[in-house]
């Protein structure tokens, strides 16, 4: 109406200063944050500096095949401790920015009625929403960004150890782009869980769930997101090794089909009865590191938009904005 | 009174508001349709449930009516949030916070129309310390620095559910003497619920009377009662025909009544002015009573009868 004339206001941007509400309300969690990836990040260095000496690996790292190959002498102990701590730091922080986006952030607020002393102030509630979002996940992003940048640091630094190999299980989520997309996924996630459930503890929990489902299902699904590769052995060889991520394997008949190995071992009459010729392994190989993870990353940044698009609907659904 | 064309400026006006919580949830607000002229102090008064609350947080752009319209400054709710302050019922706060980081906060969300010094000073009175965190506050503390918090950003409409609740009757008087200063001096129009009637008679100049989630009694103060007789005298209820009578009740062997007259009153009854209190309490204890609106609080769009 004509009464919007006299908004002398209204240009002036409150971004600034709601930027500065959002880092004063959190402040706490701010710094918890920037100690968590300092200490994490001294943990890389030393891992990637003292801690690499004292140690040598022994045996011949063939992939595939568990513990061929180990790091042994006075330090090996303390190295590979403290670098499954440090990979476990990195791929639970998409945990830790679900909890945090569905308790204090996002949570707490519709709980205690606090995020209508914010809306009846003179800004929109969506640009409240988008500050809230965004200024973590800034945080979020540069951290989850050092730490990668130094575990892959530290995994160049001995590249043969199977903890630094993408394919040992529980590594992959440490050493590239989805360690950033995955905990802005918690993040909006945890949001989207506060707004529904506008309780802290259930919002929390439920946040967590969703999170873990999202790690589950993209574990499960990896293998398939870009083109696998297969190694096929006769009876005499059996299975072949290779590098990179195991997924599958069995026994090929003389038709090419592909079932399930009998367990005749080198019993000739049982392999003949099964008419099986030979033997498969089906893998991502080592190659596919980063067509996988850019997949996996695309697929997690496009889940986090449609996260955030429901936040922001539904507080659209209830206020005026 | 009429309603003068020659000040256009209304600071609500709601028309056939309806707000339903849940599908089959019961009407928290039912048609409900008013006017509150700009530059009144009106009370909003109304048994538990009656849908006060309801009313201020649609005006704030907190809640959305199921259905009807309702303006605020001329525009839908949550347009002017820089010039319209809202103060909710359980005042929420931020815990963690200092006093001086809640009004600085104040200052951030507010720019350009935030009043530190005003803010600073109804917090000064109050005799708190700037550095203490908000978690350490008493309740009647609490509220105070919220109203600093409303205040603060100057706004041109004020919404206040139950503003005075947990204040010790010092700091009550004392805070509502600041209220209504400052709003004489601004000009500014507050709508505050209430259920110390006594108190909203000596701040407001205008009622708003809500029953089953609809206006029952509209308009300015003097109007409503001025509409009113109290009556005492020989007779029964139906001798006080054509007037409406809201409430009436045996007194030695006649009758005291609350009426609504309708022409002049004969003079076999001894009439006098009811208060505010009086006319309030006639109408909550009597709901059936029919509605009575003033043409300057009257929805423009919907005229509004009983």
């Amino acid at each position: 109406m004509s009464t919007a004339v006299f908004s002398p206001f209204s240009p002036f941007s409150p971004s600034t200063g709601l930027t500065w509400t959002v880092l004063r309300l959190h402040r706490l969690a701010l710094w918890v944050w920037v100690a968590y990836v300092a200490l994490t990040g001294a943990l890389l260095l030393w891992l990637w500096g003292p801690g690499s000496s004292g140690w040598h690996i022994t045996g011949k790292c063939v992939a595939g095949v568990v513990n061929a190959c180990t790091a042994t002498g006075p330090g090996a102990g303390t190295y590979t401790h403290l670098l499954g701590l440090s990979t476990s730091l990195i791929t639970i922080v998409p945990a830790i920015a679900a909890a945090f986006a569905g308790g204090t952030l996002i949570g707490r607020e519709l709980e205690r009625g606090t995020a209508a002393l914010a809306w009846t102030q003179s800004v929109p509630p969506a640009r409240w929403l988008a500050a809230k979002l965004a200024a973590p996940a800034a945080f979020l992003v540069v951290g989850t960004g050092i730490l990668v940048a130094l575990r892959r640091l530290v995994a160049s630094g001995a590249s043969g150890l199977p903890d630094n190999q993408w394919f040992t299980y529980g590594v992959y989520g440490s050493l590239g782009p989805t360690a950033v997309a995955l905990p802005l996924l918690g993040l909006s996630l945890g949001a989207l869980v506060a707004f529904i459930s506008r309780r802290v503890i259930s919002s929390i929990c439920v946040s967590l769930a969703l999170t873990g489902i999202v790690i589950t299902a993209l574990g499960e699904l990896r293998g398939h997101l870009w083109t696998t590769s297969t190694v096929t052995g006769d009876i005499h060889q059996g299975y072949r090794g290779f590098t990179g991520l195991f997924l599958d394997e069995g026994a090929v008949t003389a038709s090419g089909a592909r079932i399930a190995d009998p367990l005749c071992v080198s019993d000739k009459s049982c392999l003949a009865q099964h008419d099986i010729t030979g033997f498969y392994r089906e893998f991502q190989p080592a190659s596919h590191f980063w067509p996988l993870q850019l997949v996996e990353t695309g697929i997690l940044l496009a889940l986090t938009a449609l996260a955030v698009t429901a936040v922001f609907a539904l507080l659209r659904r209830n206020q005026r904005i | 009174m009429s309603s003068t064309s020659t000040t256009p400026a209304v600071a609500i006006e709601a028309t056939g508001l309806d707000k339903r919580y849940g599908r089959h949830g019961q009407a928290a607000l039912d048609q409900c349709s008013f006017r509150l002229p700009a530059g009144r102090i009106s009370a909003l008064v109304g048994p538990n449930g009656a849908g006060k609350s309801t009313l201020l947080a649609i005006a704030a752009g907190l809640l959305r009516p199921t259905s009807g319209h309702l303006t605020v400054l001329g525009a839908a709710p949550g347009a002017h949030r820089d010039r319209v302050a809202y103060l909710s019922q359980d005042k929420p706060l931020y815990p963690q916070l200092s006093i001086a980081d809640t009004l600085r906060m104040g200052a951030e969300l507010n720019p350009g129309h935030w009043d530190a010094a005003y803010a600073d000073r109804i917090v000064e009175q109050g005799d708190l310390d700037p550095r203490a965190r908000v978690r350490s506050l008493s309740g009647g503390q609490r509220t105070r620095v919220a109203l600093a918090l409303a205040l603060g950003k100057r706004p041109q409409l004020m919404l206040l559910d139950e503003p005075m609740a947990d204040l010790d009757p010092l700091a009550r008087h004392e805070l509502m003497g600041t209220l209504m200063a400052d709003a004489a001096e601004h000009g500014t129009t507050v709508l505050m619920s209430s259920h110390i009637v006594a108190e909203l008679a000596d701040a407001c100049d205008h009622l708003l009377l809500l029953g089953a989630g609809r206006i029952r009694l509209g308009g300015g103060i003097d109007d409503l009662t001025a509409a009113h007789s109290l009556v005492t005298g020989r007779g029964t209820a139906a001798d006080l025909a054509p007037h409406t009578v809201v409430e009436s009740r045996p007194a030695g062997r006649g009758l005291t009544a609350l009426i609504r007259r309708d022409g002049p009153l004969d003079s076999a009854w001894e009439a006098q002015e009811p208060s505010m209190e009086e006319l309030i309490l006639a109408h909550l204890r009597n709901p059936g009573a029919p509605a009575l609106i003033t043409p300057g609080t009257t929805a423009s769009a919907v005229a509004v009868t009983a």
